[in-house]
């Protein structure tokens, strides 16, 4: 048995196919959802923070313009008690102008007058990876189309703003305070992503886990069935071939009981062994008929050729030797053609030159070629033909037609007896149909005349080779006609050829 | 009249050979592509006859050439291959005419001299003779010694066949495809019936029969 290398294998293209797949199908779906969690996280956490600087603003802004700080931190405390009991822990810087204090966070600090340095420090400060607020009530206003929302923006350590140690990513929500006098200051709210980034990591990872425990199984459980379900028929089928290749051409493919495209494959590779053993027996047959049909004359041949040779012969007695070596050969030869003849008609190889023929003329040509030979065998040939009845077709193969048929006819019946050929309409078809007074066909020899080689005559005492009516059958298939025949023994057959009619336009004779 | 044999078998050349210098032809031979080629450019021939499976140079590559260099010599191409293809092959490149092996040396002596006969222009006649028979083409009138004889459509036009090779050999397949093309030969003795016939309306009462029978090559047309 040939060994496939593994890598140009089927096994190896569906391994490589089925794990190549389903990371690809993986990793699509991970990276989908890891972004759908997220979105609704980071919408969640904005919700949060517009929910916090919301909460501040509508209270501070009544405190803290008035400079009430202790009111504001109050207020505050409230609000940082509150969102504590959901375990987050906010930081607030409040901020006035020069002065700033933290405000939450247990630093309950008055607020006071810090430098830039002092600032920085409390920043650094604050537990960046809580909430931090940062209210600021002494902004310069710098737009003046300010408007009443909040606005909220993502600070990476590249952004300006940005003032906290680098590493960390910042959802920043600012919202303006509008005071009657039209003092305006801020609450930023700044969340840090890094509770998020951390969470989501944990639920990434996760997914990873899970995915690559399912991918695992599901690589493994698919080769399994793909091994069992393709491969391992596959695998039969090619050693059942192999098989047969090489000892068994009468044993068969076993999966012919499947009922799948497998079970297909066997039942449509096993009818076409059952034909190819069919054929191949036929042609042994046929090799046989072959050589005995060539073996007689060649006996023929070479024993006169012998004793004319050997004994005392006369010139006369040469030419005569000469001269049936040539029928001889000739015989031998229209075996040969005909067999031909009969294969390329039998494989569609014959090049069939397809003209409108007018069979009329043909049929009547043809027995009247025979008539002279019919009447030195004292039989009868009559026709009834009627005009101009024309086929498409090729000429010489219907003239062989017509005259193997007239041909038959004429061997198989005695003298005194006759042979009549009636061309009749049917439709859209002629019928020439052939009755002789001969020997008739038993019913159990009729459906095999048509084969190849097979002769009624077993003793193969007339003349032929047993391949007339296979031609005649085989021409007929070309030219979409059929025959039919009946017989009764010893008084006679009638052989019906069927062809499909043609008009008579642009008829030549 | 000369003509050029291209044959590498020895035993076909040499009956060829020999037959046709029995027709009173002169033949040159030549058993390899290359020679042939050689001979026919050299030389100057009525005919040639080239087989297609050649030692040194084939047979179509032969009359490629020949055709090639100007030189318009009939030819007759002789092969063991019979499919149309291979025929339509070989008169495409050049070749005048097609003979499949086995032939008749009959059938190969009336081609040549068909090949001859076109390649000269003889015209056409209106009227046959041979030795006191006489067939004229239009009237359809056969006469032998002034006396009339009555053909049938098929007798008269077999007859005119021999009369238009007299003194040749022509066989059953030659009458049975040139005077009622049919391109096969048929068991039955349709010829040798036609022929019987066709005898005793010319040759009955008559002292010296003219349709002889070579038996097992065919018939022919002599005094």
């Amino acid at each position: 048995m040939e060994k496939i290398p593994f890598r140009l294998s089927l096994r190896f293209r569906i391994i490589f196919l089925v794990i190549g797949l389903t990371l690809l199908a993986t990793v699509i779906t991970s990276v989908y959802y890891l972004k759908q969690i997220q979105s609704i996280t980071v919408f969640e956490l904005q919700h949060e923070g517009v929910l916090l600087s919301d909460l501040l603003e509508s209270g501070i802004s009544r405190f803290v313009l008035k400079n009430d700080i202790s009111e504001v931190q109050n207020y505050i405390d409230r609000i940082v008690t509150i969102r504590k009991k959901n375990d987050i822990e906010i930081n607030v810087m409040l901020i006035q102008g020069d002065r700033s204090a933290i405000v939450a966070s247990n630093i309950p600090d008055n607020i006071e007058e810090t430098s830039p340095e002092e600032h920085a420090a409390l920043i650094a400060s604050l537990k960046h990876d809580q909430p931090v607020i940062f209210i600021d009530t002494d902004e310069d206003v710098e737009d003046e189309n300010h408007d009443n929302d909040s606005m909220a923006e993502y600070l990476t350590p590249d952004h300006p703003d940005y003032y906290f140690p680098p590493g960390q990513r910042f959802l920043s929500i600012t919202t303006p305070l509008i005071d009657k006098e039209n003092k305006r200051g801020s609450i930023n709210v700044k969340l840090s992503l890094s509770i998020l980034d951390q969470k989501i990591g944990h639920i990434r990872n996760g997914i990873y886990a899970v995915s690559l425990a399912e991918v695992v199984l599901l690589i493994v459980s698919l080769i399994f069935f793909l091994n069992r379900q393709f491969l391992r028929p596959l695998n039969s089928i090619i050693e059942n071939i192999i098989h047969i290749g090489h000892s068994g051409i009468e044993q068969r493919l076993e999966t012919e009981t499947r009922r799948d495209e497998f079970g297909m494959l066997g039942r449509e590779f096993n009818r076409m062994m059952d034909r190819i053993n069919i054929l191949v027996g036929e042609m042994r047959v046929m090799a046989d008929n072959i050589a005995h049909d060539l073996k007689s004359p060649l006996t023929r041949i070479r024993g006169t050729a012998e004793i004319t040779l050997t004994s005392d012969s006369t010139k006369d007695e040469f030419a005569a030797m000469t001269a049936s070596t040539i029928e001889e050969c000739d015989n031998m030869l229209t075996i040969i053609n005909t067999m031909l003849y009969i294969s390329a008609a039998e494989a569609d190889a014959l090049e069939i030159e397809k003209t409108s023929v007018n069979i009329s003329a043909v049929v009547r040509n043809a027995c009247e070629l025979f008539q002279a030979a019919a009447e030195n065998l004292c039989i009868q040939l009559s026709i009834v033909i009627p005009d101009d009845f024309y086929v498409v077709g090729d000429r010489h193969m219907l003239q062989r037609i017509i005259a193997n048929l007239l041909e038959n006819a004429l061997k198989y019946t005695s003298s005194g007896g006759y042979v009549s050929v009636e061309m009749r309409r049917l439709n859209d078809k002629i019928s020439i149909r052939m009755v002789d007074s001969g020997i008739g066909i038993s019913p159990d020899e009729l459906p095999l005349i048509f084969k190849r080689y097979y002769r009624c005559d077993q003793s193969r005492s007339k003349p032929g080779i047993g391949l007339g009516l296979s031609l005649v059958k085989a021409l007929l298939k070309l030219h979409q006609g059929d025959i039919t025949v009946s017989s009764s023994i010893n008084k006679g057959s009638v052989f019906t050829v069927f062809l499909p009619l043609a008009k008579p336009i642009n008829a030549k004779k | 009249m000369r003509l050029l044999l291209v044959e590498d078998d020895r035993k076909i050349a040499a009956f060829i050979i020999k037959g046709l210098k029995e027709s009173g032809f002169a033949v040159d031979h030549a058993a390899n592509g290359e020679d042939g080629l050689h001979m026919s450019l050299l030389e100057s021939y009525d005919a040639a006859i080239i087989d297609i499976m050649l030692p040194q140079l084939d047979g179509l590559s032969i009359i490629t050439k020949l055709r090639s260099s100007g030189n318009n010599t009939p030819v007759i191409i002789l092969s063991a291959k019979n499919s149309i293809d291979d025929r339509v092959k070989g008169l495409r490149s050049g070749g005048d005419d097609y003979l499949t092996k086995p032939f008749a040396f009959a059938e190969l002596l009336a081609r040549i001299q068909a090949l001859i006969r076109r390649a000269t222009n003889v015209t056409e006649p209106t009227r046959l003779d041979f030795a006191g028979l006489s067939m004229d083409l239009l009237s359809r009138e056969v006469t032998r010694n002034g006396r009339r004889i009555e053909l049938q459509p098929l007798e008269f036009s077999l007859l005119e066949y021999l009369m238009r090779n007299p003194g040749r050999v022509v066989s059953k397949t030659m009458i049975m495809e040139h005077v009622w093309d049919y391109n096969f030969d048929p068991q039955t003795n349709v010829v040798e019936s036609r022929i019987c016939r066709l005898r005793d309306k010319v040759d009955k009462g008559f002292e010296n029969k003219i349709i002889h029978t070579i038996w097992g090559v065919g018939y022919v047309l002599k005094t």
